[in-house]
């Protein structure tokens, strides 16, 4: 009888022990599997977020002379000249990362001052027309219009 | 008389407290099941938000180049004389099946003193549900509204 309860008593500690696991695996688990999903997402979101801000930037640097377009060490290297101050912003791609750069013009690129904006695989900035142009990082891309009349220079 | 009622006791007890168990289990699974899935939806909503105003967006600065839906549908990769484009989850220019976006372009035309205000409405949206919508004007001189006449 007491050999019996005993055995009843293990039995079902060790029916807790597998129903407390099992919630803690499906936790555990459900968590990684999210994690995982929204993992991907956020990487998309990062590179739309990026090409965005490059959008904004772009139309600040709307005037004539305001954007150069180079070539840089990873793709295109856009160039948007502050005025006359001397300095520029540099927009180019090294080593898997969309890099943003102010330097005085004619100097070496300096990528390790430079601000990260984002990480991306390619960047390419290519012209359909005398003002419209497809922005391109990674997977997402983007149109931008130059309205000035002489606002986007090749060198 | 006790005896007995120790027994009932006995025999009752286990099996309601793993029915109990089991039933918190399942209340503690539903309950994450629910978390994720409102998270997930949240976040999917937020990218495609982010999706059809980058949409809208590129559509609309290529119409300020000329006042065109023409040059809008082809600098988007679609066909010149479409007015409603179909984009995959990559953003990237596709048929109407299999589509997650929708682009849908109308021009409208104002005549000013000089020239013409070229208007656009660009309305993106997934899932038969309008997410974004972006109103665009380009002032078009008289000599450049000529060469636009019949468009849109």
């Amino acid at each position: 009888m007491k050999e019996n309860d005993n055995r009843k008593s293990k039995a079902l500690l060790a029916l807790y022990a597998m129903i407390i696991t099992a919630a803690l695996v499906l936790t555990v688990f459900g968590g990684r599997v999210y994690a995982a999903l929204s993992a991907g997402r956020e990487e998309n979101a990062e590179l739309r977020s990026a090409t965005s801000y490059l959008q904004n930037k772009l139309a600040a640097a709307d005037r004539e002379g305001g954007i150069i377009i180079s070539e840089g060490p990873e793709g295109a290297l856009l160039r948007l000249p502050e005025g006359d101050s001397g300095y520029e912003t540099r927009i180019y791609l090294y080593e898997g990362r969309l890099l943003e750069e102010l330097s005085r013009e004619g100097s070496e690129l300096a990528p390790q001052s430079a601000q990260a904006i984002c990480e991306a695989e390619s960047f390419s900035f290519e012209l359909l027309s005398e003002r419209l142009a497809r922005l391109k990082a990674g997977e997402s891309e983007a149109l931008v219009y130059i309205r000035s009349e002489g606002g986007i220079a090749l060198e | 008389m006790n005896r007995a009622r120790e027994a009932v006791r006995k025999n009752l007890s286990t099996p309601l407290q793993l029915t109990l168990l089991v039933l918190t289990f399942l209340v503690l699974c539903a309950a994450l099941l629910q978390i994720f899935s409102a998270a997930w939806k949240t976040g999917q909503r937020a990218e495609r938000l982010n999706a059809a105003t980058q949409l809208c967006r590129s559509a609309a600065e290529a119409f300020a180049e000329d006042g065109s839906l023409e040059t809008a549908a082809l600098a988007l990769g679609g066909e010149g004389s479409k007015t409603t484009l179909y984009f995959d989850e990559k953003l990237d220019i596709c048929e109407r099946t299999g589509a997650v976006y929708r682009l849908d372009m109308s021009r409208g035309e104002r005549p000013t003193e000089a020239g013409t205000l070229a208007t656009c409405v660009f309305s993106a949206g997934a899932g038969g549900e309008e997410l974004y919508r972006l109103e665009a004007e380009v002032y078009l001189p008289d000599n450049q509204e000529s060469s636009q006449a019949g468009e849109g």
